[in-house]
């Protein structure tokens, strides 16, 4: 069997090759085939940690305390699975997308930074699920962090350099935080493996571990989107390429936020769960409803972010067993839903050239398969049965209920409220999609082209302004009629069909995946 | 006696709040990161300071000059030493990222202001 460290070892590898060799095919091309043979590998990993307990692992033959501690367990590699599937599914639609993304001096020279940066992300992503050491954490943390903010801002356009460079100032504050407290555990436990500090914390008095815990959930609440620190999201997810908020929204946030509550609950202790509990309470609320004000379709997809893992965390802090459980459906779910919408949004984006919901209006007549696949993902996102985001959802309120504490109850009704407004804005946004407005569209650049041409016969073309007029009504008839331009060929369908294919195959088979995420949730509080 | 390690202590805390009433109240980006650069400062002084004892001397074992758990208990505490190696070269990468994107931002808007209304609105 490999050892696991080639999760680590190999994306950093690659993503160093790609910039050496400097070219664009052999970017896609190594980036795909490292990240599929780690697809190949995680499977054969799970089901070794499902039979044999977790996996140790031994750097340099230097044993504990002295080494660097890295283990895998069931948590880890469910995650290292998720990772890699989306990984690769969102390379398949980069591989595409990405020139269409960046329309600046040099773009083609970035596109194999993009490669060797999004490798860097899930190297950062996958040693952050693994490392059992706080300071390994904070060194991958940074890679995951920083390989964001340059793909945050990778299309180099106003809005998304000032996303970026709002992501990195507040990151970077975040990452202060989290360095004073892992000094402050240092400083107590004389060792940095998570385990020693637990128990020196423990042992400390209640003040020092609740400053530890405070500080450290600050620095790291910031990657994970916890209600008042997730102002940066918004702006970042949105401004991003459409492929980087897949993987920002589908997987980057949920390590973060399991990481910490993990962090939280075998490190920490108890001490934080009542606070977070209400903290993700009122990120339910309020990323709900600004979701609802929201006109762009990827800062409504956002905003839903925010609400979506606030539920997540609601059911985290509960701290049963069985509310891990059903928060860890409830991130799977979402990963599906939300990279299938984020792609989706992206395809839509390419070809309307517009990030307004208003103007996407009676485009599934235009693009059948992609209106199809998003309004799937919506209404699992919703929490529509039979799919996904219904069993999910149901499973949480169940768990909240069981609990029969006020933080409990509360949830129930902060849970439904949240469903119905994200029911009404993306109900709203199938109706725009299905809305009948194709044909007034068409008319519309008929009547242009007329008016342009009888303009022409007056003073023909002496004004620049009717040849654009002339152009505009062209391009909008040439769009409505037969759209070529830009378009994504299959490949990039086959990794939106994959994330949809996840939210229907979870409602449709919910029972297996019910069982496979028993073993995880009870890992999750443990170290 | 004021000891040294309090002194170094006190001086990181105030650098930390220092940093971050700049980062978060400077409308000029260039200042924002270089209060991020004083919050780094302030960090890893606090993080060398954990590992600082009274006359302390080098972790390295001399052959000769008395036994080892003798030399160990004057000796500073290597490990925060590399992790402040470590903080400073992230610092340093970040700082470099920082800098790219305003630089960037700058050629598009020829400012490095940040505008109130735009980027903060939900």
């Amino acid at each position: 069997m490999v050892s696991p460290m080639i999760l680590i070892a190999l994306p950093l590898a690659t993503a160093f090759l790609i910039v050496l060799i400097g070219s664009r095919v052999a970017a896609r091309w190594l980036a795909l085939a490292a990240v599929a043979l780690l697809v190949g590998l995680a499977p054969f990993w799970f089901a070794d940690i499902l039979r044999n307990g977790p996996m140790s692992i031994v750097l340099a033959d230097v044993l504990p305390p002295l080494g660097i501690a890295f283990g895998l367990d069931a948590l880890s590699a469910g995650f290292v699975l998720l990772i890699a599937v989306s990984g690769l599914l969102v390379l398949l639609y980069s591989v595409p997308y990405i020139p269409h993304a960046g329309q600046f001096e040099g773009a083609k020279k970035a596109e194999t930074r993009y490669y060797a940066l999004f490798l860097l992300l899930m190297a950062g992503s996958f040693g952050l699920v693994m490392t059992k050491d706080i300071f390994n954490l904070f060194v991958f943390f940074e890679i995951l962090c920083i390989s964001s903010y340059i793909l945050v801002a990778y299309s180099q356009e106003e809005r998304s350099l000032e996303a970026g460079i709002k992501y990195m100032i507040l990151g970077s504050i975040g990452s202060a935080f989290m360095l004073v407290a892992i000094g402050l555990s240092y400083r107590v436990a004389g060792s940095l493996a998570m385990n020693d500090i637990g128990l020196a914390l423990a042992a400390a008095p209640h003040g020092y571990a609740l400053l530890v815990a405070v500080l450290f959930t600050l620095g790291f609440g910031i990657e994970a989107a916890i209600f008042p620190l997730n102002t940066w999201l918004p702006d970042a997810h949105s401004s991003a390429p459409s492929s980087i908020s897949a993987v920002l929204s589908g997987f980057v946030i949920e390590v973060a936020l399991v990481v910490l509550v993990r962090i939280g609950i075998s490190v920490f202790g108890t001490l934080m769960e009542p606070a977070l509990g209400v903290l993700a309470l009122a990120g339910v609320v309020v990323g709900e409803l600004a979701a609802l004000g929201q006109k762009e379709l990827k800062r409504t997809l956002a905003f839903s972010s925010i609400g979506q893992v606030s539920i997540m965390l609601f059911a985290f802090s509960l701290g049963t067993q069985s509310g891990d459980w059903a928060g860890l459906g409830q991130l799977l779910m979402h990963t599906g839903a939300k990279s299938a919408l984020f792609l989706v949004s992206g395809y839509f984006i390419l070809r309307t050239g517009s990030h307004e919901i208003e103007s996407y209006r009676g485009l599934a007549r235009r693009m059948p398969a992609a209106a199809a696949f998003f309004s799937l993902a919506a209404l699992s996102l919703v929490g529509m049965p039979p799919f996904f985001g219904f069993f999910t959802k149901f499973r949480i309120i169940e768990v909240a209920a069981a609990a029969r504490s006020a933080l409990g109850y509360a949830g129930i009704v902060v849970i439904l409220f949240g469903t119905v407004i994200e029911a009404v804005y993306l109900f709203r946004i199938v109706r725009v999609l299905y809305g009948g407005a194709i044909e007034g569209a068409r008319s519309d650049a008929l009547v242009g082209i007329e008016a342009a041409a009888g303009a022409d016969g007056a003073t023909p073309f002496a004004d620049g302004a009717t040849q654009g007029a002339l152009a505009n009504a062209a391009g909008s008839l040439a769009s409505a009629a037969t759209p070529t331009r830009a378009d994504l060929p299959a490949l990039a369908w086959i990794a939106v069909a994959g994330f949809v294919a996840l939210v229907l195959v979870g409602g449709f088979a919910f029972p297996w995946f019910d069982q496979a995420l028993q073993p995880i949730a009870a890992a999750l509080a443990t170290l | 006696m004021i000891s040294v390690s309090a002194v170094l202590y006190t001086t990181s805390i105030i650098l930390i709040l220092l940093g971050l009433y700049g980062a978060l109240t400077r409308k000029n980006l260039i200042r924002t990161v270089i209060s991020l650069d004083v919050i780094d400062l302030g960090v890893n002084i606090f993080l060398i300071t954990i590992g600082y004892i009274k006359d302390g001397r080098a972790p390295i074992y001399v052959v000769g000059s008395g036994s080892l758990s003798d030399q160990a208990a004057r000796m500073a505490d290597p490990l925060p030493q590399s992790l402040v190696l470590t903080a400073i070269v992230i610092g340093f990468g970040v700082t470099a990222v920082a800098l790219t994107l305003i630089m960037r931002l700058y050629e598009k808007r020829k400012t490095v202001e940040v505008s109130e209304t735009r980027g903060l609105k939900w």
